[in-house]
């Protein structure tokens, strides 16, 4: 396999197992991973069983503006993981800049997490 | 020190163009595939690695001589003189330059460190691969990760509006 790829140059990612792009995309923020879904047919559900979950929101500087959009992602992209394995996840919100204007929203994290049954194992 | 290099186990690792290589057996376990090997005795005399060439093969030794934890006599020094902070941040360094390859061997050491199993090796190739693409635009991405849409062009509308929340 090695040698076949090596050779061709072209086809070096398309020869490597759902499992390991799987790893690879799983260094992404999640809302990142999920962007993969448009790359081609193979890719479309990938980004669903990444086994890390990484969502962060800071106040002025995301993409996504406001903290209420920020949750709508988060329990979105939980609901749609369904049972996939977790090894690694973090939810972090609002590091810097009006904290209290989050506040209420960042309580809640923890209940759409645990809500939604994320799976999640220890490694 | 000329005893301790002598009672350590050595084993031999053969790539499939020929090449061996003597290692230390601490540094061949760091791969979990050649530690399940070495615990079930299947490697007596060599173990032979099949698609990882000699070139690749070499500088995953590197990476496990590196990254092999110091152990016994050598690692209470270690630790005596070095705080671990500077001794991981010195190992962050070394990754960075050991990691400066081109795509197809960067590629290469992805495939080798699954394989072998050495999950801080992957994680490197994959956090590297990562980095590289992504500032990239969708193009860019599908070009260096060898994907071609193949989409309709509907369905490709279909997918984006049903995530339209994160393409925003």
């Amino acid at each position: 396999m090695h040698t076949r790829a090596a050779a061709s140059g072209e086809d070096l990612f398309r020869v490597l197992p759902d499992e390991l792009l799987r790893h690879v995309i799983s260094f992404l923020p999640s809302d990142d991973a999920l962007q993969t879904c448009v790359l081609d047919t193979r890719w479309r559900n990938l980004w669903r069983s990444t086994t890390s979950l990484d969502l962060n929101f800071v106040y002025g500087c995301s993409r996504i503006l406001s903290c209420e959009r920020f949750k709508t992602m988060v329990k979105l992209i939980i609901l749609l993981r369904g049972n996939s394995l977790l090894v690694k996840g973090g939810i972090n919100a609002c590091e810097n800049k009006i904290q209290s204007a989050c506040a209420p929203a960042r309580l809640s994290w923890a209940s759409i997490y645990l809500g939604t049954g994320a799976s999640c194992s220890r490694n | 020190m000329a005893t301790r290099e002598a009672g350590k186990k050595m084993i031999m690792l053969k790539s499939p163009d020929g090449m061996e290589f003597e290692v230390e057996e601490a540094v061949a376990m760091e791969s979990q595939t050649i530690r399940k090997m070495i615990e079930d005795d299947c490697a007596d005399t060599a173990i032979l690695i099949p698609n990882i060439n000699s070139k690749i093969l070499s500088r995953v030794i590197e990476y496990c001589n590196k990254h092999v934890p110091t152990t016994g006599a050598t690692g209470a020094a270690a630790s005596d003189t070095v705080a671990p902070a500077a001794l991981a941040e010195d190992l962050k360094i070394w990754d960075a330059e050991f990691i400066k390859v081109n795509r197809a061997t960067r590629f290469d050491l992805i495939q080798a460190a699954s394989y072998l199993n050495i999950k801080g090796l992957l994680d490197l190739t994959s956090q590297t691969t990562i980095d590289t693409i992504s500032d990239n635009s969708l193009e860019e991405i599908r070009s260096f990760l060898s994907t071609k849409n193949d989409y309709l062009p509907e369905e490709e509308q279909t997918i984006r509006r049903e995530n339209q929340w994160a393409f925003q």
